[in-house]
């Protein structure tokens, strides 16, 4: 009977498929390329026999009294009888090729010619038709119809804890909390759903996840790529991606400035930032590279990371020949590449951020400083600030009265105990400045004693002319110049430090501040015939770090040093002086000039008097000094803020663009290809490339949205449907050209497409349609239906499951251990713990890596630091890519090296001690506990079988870290967050086990 | 086994949670597939490629070039390097450099070495040398990523992920592919992961990178405090909660999580065994001059050949220390030092456990140096160089005391018997057992081969045995 049965089925299924229509997208197209367009394509460089298979015309054409195809007939088509031949030496596919026709492909073959080998142009560069559907319930629609066509009915909706699960890491990237899962249980609305997925859009988390999807496409990264693999300042880009995600800027937007950004016109600060798009490809800086080959190098990078993030195509394969699969051609590879040829950049080397970009504060922040700065200049206020003047004429008013004319008031020291070099001699004249005598040496150091009881907070040294020198007006016995390579002033033994100096001339290169820099081939020096200053005497005052108080004969120890290459520049007469005058009154503290001091002294003054001291006064007065003391101290802020600010590589466009060459067979050496314009593939223009002069970035970030061009919306929609099933709708989602796959709903894919671009290319909106769908909602388990006849579940007739990316691993954990920091948005990237010495193969320079401190180590995955040679190695286990290329789709590995990152790398034991303390720290049993745990990391109950499973490790961890308490410290010790005060070593340590046989549990990492 | 071309199909089910595994090639080694397998038996079961990082000079190592010594010091003629790519020396007067060492002929085939490799030049009846090898890429970076992926571009596969894709592991316990690296004797350029990374092929071919300091192979060892008991009591109960879990849910890709935390759990005691050097003699220590734990190449060479023991499929060594754009004539020297006798060595200790007959020992650099002068004086050096460079082959049904291929008089470019990277990676996939033209995987719609796609790729006949 069932043999019987059997052969009823398939005699059925034979006169089904001989009266099916063979569909040529479907069917036919995919064998012909795969099998036959290498050699009778596109690319007439490879072309045999002159046949091509691609185009009716070539398939139809007159091969000399033959055709490889006639449409009807299949005997008299050379083709049929060519893949069905037993010879090998007219076979085809030729078996050298290693491509073989199965029987079912040459059945189909055949069928398609008896059916009239009808042509149609490749389904994804068809325009996209929007077929008619019930509204609201379109993806179900279309779904479903195909069930009904199969007779198969889909799977029933999944618990809703487990939709609630699902979404959360679809949308934020982590799991939903206990408490998240208990009020959506709890929510017996009938828009509960609804109000979740709005809810979760609404997070600042959805638009960091979906960040990680669209960093992929674009390969964003923060090193070079190349060599050295140094940094590169990109990350604004990065938060400008978060940010338009969960503003849900249009799509049109996003591209449009990522591609154009610094070309619109008046171009915000934003748009400029999202043109850092094109910045993001890998570059060198090694040495022996040559420019030409490397611009050869980014052009391609450029073409491929374009056409694939928004055509869906392999453009990129076109850059040494035709393509072989799709009709690009080489030359449209190179009108490509010719758009971004506007783009500043050098070949070789550093890449310098040529864009500062203030965060939100830093920017609220400098608008305050400059205004402050403005507002608060001296000039200003003297003359817009009534109060101001009030308070300095009073102010100048009082110090005219009072006695003292300066507030520096230096009194004289008292010398002793000199030494001198031999045959040299230091003398005290009457009026208490020293004169050297004796023999004229070289070079020379003195030293003595001084003393003045009193505060000392500064010391003016005075240089002196005197009668008996040989230059006049000179300072030294030779030609009457001085170096003072250095000054040494102790105080009972100790050095004093200076913090400043004020000379009143010093010679270039000669600083007096190099008199106290711990260095005798460098010092202070003033020529004698210089025009500054006043006729025959120098003053330098050197103000201490900190003010010290000399009592009764307290001295202090000075040491004079000359010992220049200069002879005899020592200085022959000088003198000491002290103040004790504060810090803040040293602001000129070698004191008025001769002007000031006579017009002060006047007992009646002339006009020009008073205007002197008036202007003397403004130079001194506190009320000024303050304001001036508080303008720096903005100017600094000022300065570093904006030096503080996050920098980056944007495109700038250069006035002349670089030439474009076509490069026959790709040889970067090879001059002799023909100059190109910037265009968009031929066979695509259509009636929508219309471009007067010549075209840039902005015209074909407006080809790519064109309304006739169905790329952009097929492929971007198609890669969002698959964060949402893990497989896209035509499953190879790089590549919808010749060598992609049919999509399995394509109604359904052309119906969003349509759906996306009318509605104003609006992500959320199409997020929200797809997991609103009742064919989201499905259990992701698989039936016999699923496993037997559909495995690939090309019917949609359940969800899919999967473990999450890398970022969402690591996220989840920390999430669970509640060590996620969620609080800050954006920022520079961080740094994680890595192994040591994971970057030692890394050179030019060599590079360690600083981990992070404080909360940075515990930020999302998504700003982590991603080196592209070194990528962090726990992401790489879990399928993190290095960034160097387009990814649309990162494999799913399940090898050892996630379970030893997951078992051993600090931050899943940190994260799982810390979630162990979580749960002892929580009320109940240690059963109760348990499941809370498990409730939290799983979003369900725990099994009595989980829980006790888990409780005997608790209880033998216990007593093993209860034996070995030094264990349970170090356990404990691992990460930079502390262990919790609240719970004996042991106890925490144990349950930290716990944490990581729940943490390490294949459902934790998983979407279901 | 599955038809090639429909295995990326079967991947994708993966991403749905279906027998993915089913479907892929078999981690563990069930005999060279039907589909890629060439005519004839295989001779090598394994590799081990000695990659001497920064490009040695082979005017001063394996290509011996009397006429260059008599035109030192005169311009190099402009019809040989007219046109040519030229790195650091662009733009610069380019003058001979004869060769800065002497070359003694070895053993009874008379093949000619440097005298800075006595070593090597002691089983000059072992190696085979190719003297005409030619490569595309000129600067360090990109040089490697061709010489392991056979394309200048990121995202393929290298050659070792390739091997372990097609022919799978031999060892439960050792990752199937692995890299270790040394330092020494020139400037030490920088090696990217992404010379063994396994590109558009399943991340389980990856190569595993051995450290010689920490950890040997990342997060091998156990957090501080917790024992092997205890990490076995965690996992055991990872291993209950998934179970449970499966017996639920039924996903493929759970068994094989608890098939993989055992490897975890494996290799935690497998790696400090096969790094730990102590149960090797003083006798064989000596031999490849190796100190425990010192990191160095010698150490290297004798951690291969264990690895080799244990059946690990590929073992890639690098040194980093041939870049000798400036004191050629020492740094040669210098880095031959480091290198020369552990190389010997290997060869040798393999030889004496009958497992060099099945293991194919590769020794060269990503390419050679210019017979251009760089930085003239006391202390020249040599450029990149790509139109002709030499390496040498031993084990693996490599014919002993051969030489192949030749360069011109100047040592610039190989003229005779040219071999191409992918020639090489033919050779060694033949000797593995493999048909490089069947050996094609599915990406961006293409059948990507090791060797590229364009025709003319050969298999070099004249060393095999």
């Amino acid at each position: 009977m069932v043999k019987i049965a059997w052969i009823a089925v398939l005699s059925i299924g034979f006169a089904v498929a001989a009266e099916e229509k063979v569909d040529f997208q479907r069917d036919v197209r995919p064998i012909l390329s795969d099998k036959c367009f290498f050699c009778h394509g596109f690319d007439p460089e490879t072309r045999e026999a002159d046949l091509r298979l691609d185009t009716p015309e070539g398939a139809y054409g007159n091969l000399g009294g033959y055709s490889a195809v006639v449409p009807g007939k299949v005997k008299e088509s050379e083709l049929y009888l060519r893949i069905t031949s037993k010879k090998k030496k007219e076979v085809m596919p030729p078996p050298e090729s290693h491509k073989t026709l199965n029987p079912e492909e040459i059945e189909t073959l055949r069928k398609w010619i008896e059916q009239g080998a009808g042509y149609q142009e490749h389904w994804a560069y068809e325009e996209i038709k929007k077929a008619e559907a019930p509204g609201g319930k379109e993806i179900d629609h279309f779904v479903t119809q195909k069930w009904k066509a199969a007779g198969v009915q889909g799977s029933k909706p999944a618990a809703k804890e487990v939709l609630l699960r699902r979404l959360s890491w679809d949308l934020r990237g982590i799991p939903p909390s206990a408490q998240e899962r208990e009020e959506f249980l709890r929510d017996k609305s009938p828009d509960a759903w609804g109000m979740l997925v709005d809810r979760f859009l609404a997070d600042p988390k959805y638009g960091e996840r979906m960040a990680v999807w669209w960093l992929d496409l674009v390969r964003y990264a923060d090193t070079i790529g190349y060599h050295s693999d140094n940094p590169m300042m990109v990350s604004p880009y990065r938060d400008y991606v978060i940010n338009a995600f969960n503003e849900n800027k249009p799509f049109t937007d996003f591209t449009i400035e990522q591609l154009a950004g610094d070309l619109l016109p008046n171009a915000s600060l934003e748009q400029k930032v999202a043109s850092g798009y094109n910045r993001l490809l890998q570059t060198t800086e090694e040495g022996g590279a040559q420019d030409k080959e490397y611009r050869a190098i980014y052009a391609a990078d450029r073409v491929r990371n374009v056409s694939e993030v928004w055509l869906g195509s392999t453009l990129g394969c076109a850059q040494c020949h035709d393509h072989k699969y799709d009709p690009f051609t080489a030359r449209d590879f190179y009108s490509m590449a010719a758009f971004f040829d506007d783009i500043s950049e050098n070949g070789i080397g550093k890449r310098r951020p040529n864009l500062s970009v203030p965060g939100a504060e830093e920017e609220a922040r400098i608008t305050e400083l400059k205004k402050a700065l403005e507002n608060g200049k001296v000039e200003k206020l003297l003359k817009d600030d009534a109060d101001f003047k009030a308070e300095l004429s009073a102010g100048m008013k009082t110090w005219l009265a009072g006695a003292e004319l300066g507030r520096s008031v230096w009194r004289p020291v008292k010398f002793s105990d000199f030494k001198t070099p031999e045959g040299m001699t230091l003398k005290v004249l009457d009026d208490g400045t020293v004169l050297e005598g004796g023999k004229i040496a070289a070079t020379a150091t003195y030293s003595f004693k001084m003393s003045s009881p009193g505060k000392v907070s500064a010391i003016k040294l005075e240089a002196l002319t005197h009668e008996s020198f040989s230059v006049k007006d000179g300072f030294s016995r030779g030609n009457g110049n001085f170096v003072l390579t250095e000054i040494e002033i102790k105080n009972k033994g100790k050095k004093l430090k200076v913090s400043s100096v004020k000379a009143d001339v010093e010679q270039p290169n000669f600083p007096a501040k190099a008199a106290f820099d711990g260095n005798q081939k460098t010092g202070w020096a003033v020529g004698a015939n210089m025009p500054e200053g006043r006729k025959g005497t120098r003053r330098a005052a050197f103000v201490l770090e900190k003010i010290i108080e000399l009592k009764g004969d307290d001295a202090l120890d000075v040491t004079l040093h000359y010992q220049s290459p200069y002879e005899s520049h020592s200085i022959a007469r000088f003198s000491l002086s002290m103040t004790a005058a504060g810090h803040a009154d040293l602001e000129d503290p070698l004191g008025p000039a001769s002007e000031v001091v006579e017009a002060f002294e006047s007992s009646k003054r002339t006009p020009k008097q008073n205007e002197v001291l008036r202007n003397y006064y403004l130079s001194i007065a506190p009320e000024i000094l303050a304001q001036k003391s508080k303008l720096r101290s903005l100017e600094e802020e000022l300065k570093k803020t904006e030096g503080g600010m996050r920098k980056m590589l944007v495109s700038e466009a250069l006035e002349k663009p670089r030439v474009t060459r076509i490069l026959p067979r790709g040889n970067w050496m090879d001059d002799s290809g023909e100059v190109v314009q910037p265009a968009v593939p031929e066979f695509l223009q259509k009636e929508m490339w219309k471009v007067e002069g010549r075209a840039n970035r902005l015209d074909l970030a407006n080809w790519i949205l064109h309304k006739d061009n169905p790329l952009a919306a097929r492929s971007t929609i198609n890669r969002v449907w698959r964060l949402f099933f893990g497989r896209g709708l035509s499953p190879n989602v790089i590549d919808l050209g010749g060598q992609g796959e049919v999509p399995t709903h394509p109604k359904l894919l052309d119906w969003l497409a349509a759906d996306f671009r009318e509605g104003g290319w609006d992500m959320k909106r199409m997020v929200r349609k797809i997991v609103s769908s009742q064919v989201y909602l499905q259990q992701s388990g698989v039936n016999s239906f699923s496993r037997e006849k559909d495995p690939s579940n090309n019917l949609l007739a359940r969800q899919g499951r999967w473990r999450v990316d890398a970022e969402f691993v690591r996220d989840g954990a920390l999430k669970i251990s509640d060590l996620l920091n969620d609080k800050k948005l954006g920022g520079g990237s961080v740094k994680p713990y890595q192994p040591a010495g994971f970057w030692q193969h890394l050179n030019f320079p060599r590079k360690v890596w600083k981990a992070s401190e404080g909360d940075d180590l515990y930020r999302r995955s998504v700003y982590t630091f991603r080196c592209r040679t070194f990528p962090h190695p726990s992401m790489v286990a879990f399928d993190a890519t290095s960034r160097e290329e387009c990814t649309a789709e990162r494999s799913r590995s399940n090898i050892p090296q996630q379970a030893l990152a997951m078992l051993n790398d600090p931050i899943f034991v940190e994260a799982s001690r810390v979630f162990g303390a979580r749960m002892a720290e929580h009320e109940g049993t240690a059963s109760e506990k348990i499941a809370w745990g498990l409730t939290e990391a799983l979003s369900r109950k725990g099994t009595s079988e989980e829980v006790e499973l888990l409780a005997k490790v608790y209880q033998s961890q216990l007593k093993k870290f209860n034996d070995d308490p030094e264990a349970a410290v170090a356990f404990l010790s691992t990460g930079k967050w502390p262990a919790t005060a609240n719970v004996p070593a042991h106890e925490a340590a144990a349950w930290g086990q716990v944490g990581r046989a729940i943490l390490n549990a294949y459902e934790t990492t998983s979407r279901f | 086994m599955i038809d090639t071309t429909n295995r990326r199909t079967f991947l994708n089910q993966a991403t749905v949670g279906i027998g993915a595994l089913a479907f892929q090639r078999q981690l563990f080694a069930e005999g060279i597939p039907e589909d890629i397998k060439m005519a004839g038996n295989p001779k090598a079961k394994r590799v081990i490629f000695l990659c001497m990082a920064g490009g040695p000079s082979h005017l001063e190592t394996l290509d011996h070039k009397p006429t260059l010594a008599k035109m030192h010091g005169q311009p190099m003629p402009e019809s040989i390097t007219k046109g040519q790519p030229i790195a650091q020396l662009q733009g610069k007067a380019l003058k001979c450099l004869g060769p800065q060492w002497d070359f003694i002929k070895h053993g009874q085939s008379g093949q000619e070495i440097s005298s800075q490799l006595p070593f090597i030049g002691k089983m000059a009846d072992d190696i085979a040398i190719v003297r005409s090898m030619t490569t595309k890429q000129i600067n360090h970076d990109p040089a490697h990523t061709f010489m392991n992926s056979g394309t200048q571009i990121s995202g393929r596969p290298c050659m070792g992920s390739w091997i372990q894709y097609g022919l799978g592991s031999e060892t439960k316990d050792l990752p199937g592919f692995v890299v270790l690296t040394s330092v020494g004797g020139g400037q030490s350029q920088p090696i990217a992961s992404r010379q063994w990374h396994s590109g558009f092929l399943p991340s389980k071919y990856q190569g595993v990178h051995f450290h010689s300091k920490g950890d040997p192979v990342l997060y091998v060892g156990n957090p501080k405090g917790v024992g092997r008991a205890d990490q076995r009591e965690v996992i055991d109960a990872v291993k209950g909660l998934n179970s449970i879990r499966n017996g639920l849910a039924d996903d493929p890709e759970i068994a094989t999580k608890i098939a993989q935390y055992e490897m975890a759990f494996r290799m935690q005691a497998s790696v400090p065994e096969l790094v730990d050097l102590k149960g090797e003699s003083k006798d064989t220590l000596e031999m490849y001059g190796a100190k425990p734990g010192d990191g160095s190449f010698a150490s290297n060479c004798l951690l291969a050949r264990r690895l080799a023991e244990r059946g690990v499929r590929f073992i890639q060594l690098y040194h980093r220390g041939w870049d000798h754009h400036g004191g050629v004539k020492n740094g040669v020297a210098g880095t031959a030092k480091l290198v020369d006798r552990a190389s010997w060595a290997l060869v040798q200790d393999l030889k004496q456990r009958g497992m060099l007959d099945d293991t194919l020992v590769i020794w060269g650099g990503e390419f050679g140096r210019t017979p251009m002068s760089q930085g003239g004086g006391n202390n020249p050096g040599r450029d990149h160089h790509i139109k002709g460079f030499s390496l040498w082959m031993a084990g693996g049904g490599i014919k002993g005391g051969v030489t192949h291929g030749a360069t011109d008089d100047f040592g610039y470019n190989a003229v005779e018997d040219v071999v191409t990277v992918h020639d090489l990676h033919a050779t060694m996939l033949h000797q593995l057992g493999i048909d490089h033209q069947k050996f094609s995987y599915k990406f961006q719609g293409l059948d990507m081969r090791l060797t590229g796609v364009e025709p003319g790729v050969k298999v070099i006949k004249n060393i095999l045995t």
